[in-house]
């Protein structure tokens, strides 16, 4: 009786935060336009990342690493869905901080930067399902090859899905810094072009000199792109197994830093009187 | 006479919104140099991008790494200079929108340019100066290569603003101008940063006229790498029919202006 | 010809427009239609509106035909939505109307629009023509630059607005810094600097509190004489009127249900008062003549007082005999009501 009440009192609590994801996920669908309008340019950074990787394969013969022309597209494609599909709560939580707004928030039976990260879950989950399928087609489309094995695409959901959580904290972590800074823009800026260069965006991790390759070894910001778009296109179980255990440590070590920074910040909130 | 007066009143009517757009910038010290920073970033950023494929390829259709470096340069020039100057260049469709063309049409002078000079991205300027650093050192260049660089930024920044006029002006005509209009930008914006060599013909004619992008990067730097009387030509050609298109569309569009009541509340 | 009819100039105004007086604006059967697309809400919506769109109009001027004579004070009055700021931007040139004609100081407001603006002046309640970030004085100083004026006259111009409006501790407060009240005094310095011959103004009081709209309409009243400058005003508040014209126009649906003399528009269409009660105890009804009864609430009705059968004072001291009063409050009839008893007294009672 007893291990059926704990049950039940820990699946409600989820399910506020799942309801949170719910109503995240059910609202994103109301921007139609802004939805188009970046499938449009999905579709061109894939073209010209196609076009130019072309003319460098084709002078190139010997091939990069172990990458062929279309298998470094798909690798694009599937890098460029889950950026295109990263948190956007930075604003929010920029905004309802310095309003005073997340006042109401913290009156709340239950855990603000947890609620967040579903919350920043549900519309992402949204934006990978639309923008996946488009990104792969376009892929299929222009290298006329499916890159892609059942393993493959399994393990790209996984740690696609472990990226966004991760991209999650981070972004939060980064917004929380509203309690103590001006702007939080510019350090979120930072986070981006890290994405976009060490994270392995437009270029897989591997073809960069050493350096980089260490230093993007020891950072997490290649668990948001890089790793997933890997296991996609050239899976292996090792990699995937190596993946899975550092973007686990990767999200436990970012929940753990952003708890402390938001009892920090709130605790200066109560002494301060918002 | 008149044309002296003319050009007096319009002379003292520029340097009046260079003087308020650079006290709107000092107002706001912080945000001014948080757009630099931000725009450095994105520079550094993609600089990275190219250094790491030119460690892989010697040649890009005949471009090497100082090529691109001189198109990120000059595509970055340029559109600091037009943003610069004529700081709502972007915003002409959200202006048309949003029925923010009512001030310009009740005050005498030609709301186009008034509406264009009355914002000036002072930000913009630290990004060319960031463009010139990156061709004077990055690049390397004589005086005389540096003028004809500077030159043809100018050149590329007329072609870029008087594009952006004639685009502009769907959002008279169609609902969805405002969508159009950014669809097309971002693409311009995105492809002027590649070398326009790499993509198939098809494409290359749509990149030097319904999304002008290499007028605006590809050709001008194609004329600093070897200078050519034919390509120069290509270009003023390209600039006189699109500042002549986009005035006129944009004067005939006016008269349909609806200065925001039809989609709001109050008529 | 301006001072030809001035032993006309009383008082009270210029409210007779005949051939003598110069007239400023000459409006006829103007027509504006607009072409709007039938939005529908939701996702699949958005995209089926990507393949099909249906067009509709919206009437928002029916052919409306006005004279305004120089110096004179005139207010377009109407619900939200009647065509009123849709008027004042045609005139001023901002729109092209579907048919019609207007001509403003001799001028076609969207032919001539640029010899038109250097003698026009504009107030947008809703829109500020200020620099937000920068202090009021910049602003001007842009202003004198756009509108040519020498330096020396500019000076000269400035300080007197200044000393009018009273604005002169505002002069290098960036505007954001403001209040509405002091912002709108300003905007009105702005639109003044080039002597401009008329001035339209579309709801330039509205968001103002009682004392700061009653300043601004004491300035407005005072340029109008002072300056002989003619004034276009529009408005939804119908005390706004009443302070500054002695002519209205009353604008519903894109068409113009009356026009003539305000005083008539009160004692012809307004023979009602609202009174909102507040009560602690109710001590008997309110079975008075010429009051009747409009919402009973918990602690207060609404009365509304027949002006044809008693007067408002007589009414007022039975109302207050009933019950011991917290609160009471008297207001005109809507602008709504007004318009609706101008229709039933015409005889046509439009949807």
């Amino acid at each position: 009786m007893k291990k059926k009440g704990i049950w039940r009192y820990n699946l409600r609590k989820i399910q506020k935060y799942l309801e949170v994801m719910k109503i995240s996920f059910l609202s994103s669908s109301s921007y139609s336009r802004d939805v188009l309008g970046s499938l449009i340019f999905l579709f061109l950074i894939l073209f010209i990342m196609f076009s130019l990787w072309r003319v460098i394969f084709s002078s190139n013969g010997s091939g990069l690493a172990h990458f062929t022309l279309s298998k470094m597209l798909w690798y694009v494609a599937s890098t460029e869905a889950l950026m295109l599909s990263g948190s956007k709560l930075r604003v929010r939580i920029d905004s309802e901080i310095r309003s005073g707004n997340i006042a109401n928030f913290l009156v709340k039976p239950f855990f603000y930067p947890l609620f967040l990260v579903f919350d920043s879950l549900g519309s992402s989950i949204f934006s990978l399902i639309i923008r996946l399928p488009v990104a792969f087609t376009v892929a299929l489309f222009f290298t006329l090859r499916l890159e892609l094995t059942i393993n493959g695409f399994l393990s790209y959901v996984i740690l696609g899905f472990l990226g966004l959580v991760l991209d999650a904290l981070i972004t939060i972590f980064i917004g929380f810094f509203a309690f103590f800074i001006e702007d939080t823009a510019p350090v979120y800026w930072i986070y981006n072009k890290m994405l976009f260069t060490i994270g392995g965006l437009l270029i897989p991790v591997d073809i960069m000199p050493e350096i980089i390759k260490k230093v993007s070894y020891y950072l997490p910001f290649r668990f948001v792109l890089y790793n997933p778009a890997i296991s996609c296109v050239n899976f292996s179980l090792n990699f995937f197994i190596a993946s899975l255990v550092g973007v686990s440590i990767s999200i436990l070590v970012m929940l753990f830093l952003t708890s402390m920074e938001f009892s920090v910040a709130s605790r200066r909130l109560s002494i301060n009187g918002g | 006479m008149e044309v002296r007066r003319k050009l007096h009143w319009n002379r003292v009517f520029f340097l009046e919104y260079l003087k308020i757009n650079f006290l709107t910038a000092m107002e706001y010290k912080a945000s001014f140099f948080m757009q630099v920073f931000g725009m450095l970033l994105n520079d550094a950023a993609l600089l990275f991008f190219w250094w790491a494929i030119f460690r892989r390829a010697d040649v890009i259709k005949g471009w090497n790494m100082q090529d691109v470096f001189t198109l990120y340069a000059l595509v970055t020039v340029s559109f600091g200079l037009a943003t610069g100057i004529f700081g709502n260049v972007f915003m002409i469709p959200s202006m048309i929108v949003k029925g923010e063309l009512d001030f310009y049409l009740t005050l005498p002078k030609s709301p186009l340019l008034h509406l264009l000079i009355s914002r000036m991205s002072f930000s913009a300027w630290g990004d060319m100066l960031f463009g010139f650093l990156i061709y004077i050192f990055l690049v390397g260049t004589s005086l005389q290569g540096f003028l004809l660089f500077f030159f043809m930024t100018v050149l590329s920044a007329l072609i870029l603003v008087s594009f952006l006029i004639a685009l502009s002006s769907i959002t008279f005509y169609l609902e969805s101008g405002e969508n159009v209009f950014g669809d097309v930008a971002n693409a311009l914006i995105t492809f002027s940063l590649y070398p326009s060599s790499i993509f198939p013909s098809g494409i290359k004619i749509i990149l030097y006229t319904l999304i002008p992008a290499a007028l605006i990067g590809y050709v001008p730097v194609s004329i600093v790498k070897n200078f050519s009387l034919k390509e120069l030509l290509v270009l003023i050609i390209a600039l006189v029919i699109l500042a002549v298109a986009g005035v006129m569309l944009f004067n005939r569009g006016l008269k349909r202006y609806s200065s925001g009541s039809v989609f709001g509340p109050k008529i | 010809m301006t001072g030809t009819n001035s032993a006309i100039n009383t008082d009270l105004g210029i409210f007779c427009y005949n051939s003598v007086m110069e007239k400023v604006i000459e409006v006829r059967n103007l027509r504006k239609t607009y072409v709007s697309k039938k939005k529908k809400e939701g996702f699949l919506n958005g995209f089926k509106s990507f393949f099909k769109t249906e067009y509709f109009d919206i009437e928002a001027l029916k052919g409306i035909s006005l004279d305004v004579s120089e110096g004179e004070s005139l207010a377009l009055i109407g619900p939200n939505g009647a065509g009123k700021s849709t008027t004042i931007k045609i005139l001023t040139g901002i729109l092209y109307p579907t048919s019609g004609t207007a001509n403003v100081l001799g001028l076609v407001p969207w032919k001539d629009r640029v010899k038109l603006a250097y003698q026009i002046g504009v107030v947008f309640g809703q829109r500020s023509q200020l620099w937000y970030h920068l202090p009021p004085i910049d602003s001007f100083s842009l202003f004198s630059k756009i509108y040519e004026l020498e330096e020396k006259s500019y000076r000269k111009r400035l300080n007197k607005l200044v000393e009018i409006f009273e604005i002169e501790e505002y002069l290098n407060v960036p505007v954001r810094k403001l209040s509405l009240g002091e912002r709108m005094r300003c905007e009105f310095v702005l639109s003044l600097l080039h002597n401009p011959k008329i001035l339209f103004l579309d709801e330039p009081t509205i968001g103002l509190d009682v004392v700061a709209k009653s300043k601004a309409r004491d300035l407005i009243k005072r340029i109008n004489k002072e300056e002989r400058v003619t004034v276009f005003l529009s408005s939804h508040d119908t005390l706004d009127i009443e302070s500054l014209s002695k002519r209205v126009l009353v604008l519903n649906n894109g068409s113009i249900v009356y026009q003539g003399d305000i005083n008539t528009l009160k004692h012809g269409y307004m023979k009602k008062k609202i009174i909102d009660l507040k009560l602690k105890e109710l001590k008997g009804d309110f079975d008075i003549k010429g009051v009747s009864v409009l919402k009973r609430k918990d602690y207060g009705v609404k009365l509304e007082i027949n002006l044809e059968e008693v007067t408002q004072d007589e009414a007022v001291s039975e109302i207050i005999k009933r019950g011991e009063i917290l609160d009471i409050t008297i207001e005109d009839p809507s602008l709504e009501e007004v318009i609706k008893a101008i229709y039933e007294e015409k005889g046509n009672l439009e949807v």
